[in-house]
């Protein structure tokens, strides 16, 4: 089964199994929503896996009380180093109610240096919020955190759309703090796009906007992959996401999106040594 | 021009008197139903600082009514429709004249969900901002989920009032001896802002373009709110009545503690911004000055950063 037909798989699983247990989404109890999990969401993305829950490969920052549900922050932290020997292969991000639980999953590299990743994802009503990390050596170790918010997938599109349209596939990319100790540093690719939940109605004439958003990201440095994701709606509008690179003596970094609409977008950035090893 | 009807001369002037010498906020708010002559004809039932999560959140928006000598018009009836009953009543112990219109500053439930208490009687119009009726339309469900309660026992969408008489840019209402300027203004603190100046007294009523006390909520956009307070506090009115806090006597002294609340986002987050952090470190540090300067911060600030930070990201 590949990607997408997994975030509809599971989509319409919730649906379907909220209408039959009928007061699931409503009542926002932590019972109900390990039910969602392992009722439908396990099995549906993780099949029979044996999924470990705790923090011994890595952690999640996210808000308890969201404030702005359709621009909620995720930190996944690493516990580790990525190396050749031992490294995370895989992050998923689910968010259990929302219409497609199944935020992204990122294909990771030992050339990261490390496996943290933070992004913005849509928060439909008060859930859990789960990471899972695969190892290299086919573990899954899992994180959950509860977060209070709602509306996030049907929130109108941030600001005018009709710029938001003129700027889409707009990129940047910049380097963020100091050069580490370990030859790691922090990246900070972001690209502009409405990311069309397709649940969101147009203010002027009431109806509602067709999906359209990111599909996938491919982040590479001197020709290595840093980063390779499938993403749908529960991403944010203008997907930002920070991660550690290793710069070295600087290269180039080069982005590569795709949206549902089958819209290209690549940039290529220029990390020069002076910028990777100078304290911003 | 003054207004020159009976039931205005009536009207208790010593209000306004402690209004205008600093009592507003002790005479204003004790129960059961304060009500405020802020200006002649101009009445104004001041809203509690209190949290949506309150028992009183649907009682925390300034609402109020201005009469005329044919008709009365209702400007936000609340975030109920028991508030909106209550307003109602309110107005009938001051005035026989009846509710010719019924309008709304903006889309959110604490202005806008007390409408139904006024649709049996006189059958008013409905005013608001061109963009309105869309907002009210697509807000129906969160109205429902969220505030349900609000509309009574069995709630419906029907109890849900939208406009039906729309402002692009401006409008002229009038209720006998006594005409109103309403105005729609862009994207602000909401996408439908409209403010209502009553041309006899000079009053103007803002809706939640102005917060006082009150910390504000960005709904809508932060470089568009600056440039319509920007635009205000030019003007030449008289009382100023805000959506949440006291009125004042002076349009720029009213918009100043706002408009510097918003400065600061704008200027902190572009800074986080140019430093390269992440949206939930400028939602922990942006805007920290202020924080002594608002009541119901939690409410709203960190919220609002997110907010600035999403619409300047990619100015």
């Amino acid at each position: 089964m590949n990607h997408r037909s997994i975030l509809k798989f599971t989509a319409g699983l919730l649906i379907a199994g909220l209408s039959i247990t009928g007061g699931v989404a409503r009542a926002a109890t932590d019972a109900s929503e390990i039910t969602v999990w392992e009722t439908f969401l396990k099995e549906a993305i993780f099949k029979d896996a044996n999924i470990i829950e705790d923090k011994t490969v890595i952690d999640m920052n996210t808000p308890y009380r969201a404030e702005d549900a359709a621009v909620t922050p995720v930190t996944i932290t690493a516990q580790f180093a990525q190396t050749p020997e031992r490294y995370i292969e895989k992050l998923y991000l689910v968010v259990d109610k929302n219409p497609q639980p199944l935020v992204g999953e990122f294909n990771l590299t030992p050339d990261m240096g490390k496996a943290d990743l933070a992004l913005r994802v849509r928060i439909d009503q008060y859930t859990f919020i789960r990471a899972i990390a695969v190892l290299n050596n086919g573990e899954h170790h899992m994180v959950a955190n509860f977060v209070k918010a709602q509306g996030g997938c049907s929130d109108p599109p941030q600001g005018d759309l009709d710029a938001a349209m003129q700027r889409i596939g707009k990129m940047k990319f910049r380097t963020v703090g100091e050069l580490l100790a370990d030859g790691t540093q922090v990246g900070q690719f972001s690209v502009s796009h409405p990311n069309l939940t397709g649940m969101q109605v147009n203010q002027r004439n009431g109806f509602t906007i067709p999906e359209h958003y990111v599909k996938t990201v491919k982040l590479t440095f001197d020709g290595k992959v840093i980063m390779e994701a499938k993403t749908g709606i529960s991403v944010s509008a203008d997907p930002s996401f920070r991660f550690f690179f290793k710069p070295g003596h600087g290269g180039k970094f080069k982005a590569e999106v795709e949206d549902s609409k089958g819209n290209k977008f690549a940039e290529e950035f220029d990390v020069s040594q002076s910028a990777a090893e100078q304290k911003t | 021009m003054t207004i020159t009807t009976n039931r205005h001369k009536r009207a208790p002037r010593y209000l306004a008197i402690l209004v205008a010498s600093g009592f507003a906020t002790t005479a204003a708010y004790a129960p059961p139903f304060n009500l405020t002559e802020v200006a002649p004809g101009n009445f104004v039932h001041y809203g509690k600082h209190v949290t949506f999560e309150d028992k009183d959140h649907d009682d925390i928006a300034n609402i109020g009514f201005i009469v005329g000598e044919r008709c009365v018009a209702i400007v936000d009836t609340g975030g109920s429709i028991s508030t909106g009953e209550a307003l109602k009543a309110a107005m009938a112990e001051r005035t026989q004249v009846p509710v010719c219109y019924v309008i709304n500053t903006h889309v959110h439930f604490d202005h806008l969900l007390g409408n139904a208490a006024f649709t049996a009687a006189a059958q008013p119009k409905f005013v608001g901002h061109a963009n309105l009726a869309d907002a009210v339309a697509s807000n129906v469900g969160f109205f429902l989920k969220n505030y349900g309660g609000n509309l009574g026992p069995q709630p419906s969408a029907a109890m849900i009032i939208g406009p039906d008489t729309m402002v692009d840019s401006t409008l002229e209402l009038d209720l006998g001896g006594r005409k109103l300027l309403l105005r729609a203004w862009p994207k602000a603190h909401t996408n439908a802002d409209l403010t209502v100046l009553d041309q006899a007294t000079g009053t103007l009523w803002l809706g939640d373009l102005l917060f006082r006390e009150r910390i504000p909520s960005l709904d809508g956009s932060i470089k568009g709110w600056l440039a319509v307070i920007e635009e205000l506090q030019g003007e030449k009115v008289g009382a100023v009545i805000p959506g949440h806090g006291p009125a004042g006597d002076d349009l720029r002294v009213a918009l100043a503690a706002e408009k510097q609340y918003l400065e600061v986002l704008v200027k902190d987050v572009r800074g986080h911004l140019a430093a390269g952090d992440p949206i939930d470190q400028a939602a922990e540090q942006a805007g920290a000055s202020e924080q002594g300067r608002w009541q119901l911060w939690e409410q709203h600030h960190k919220r609002n950063v997110s907010k600035v930070y999403t619409e300047l990201e990619w100015e």
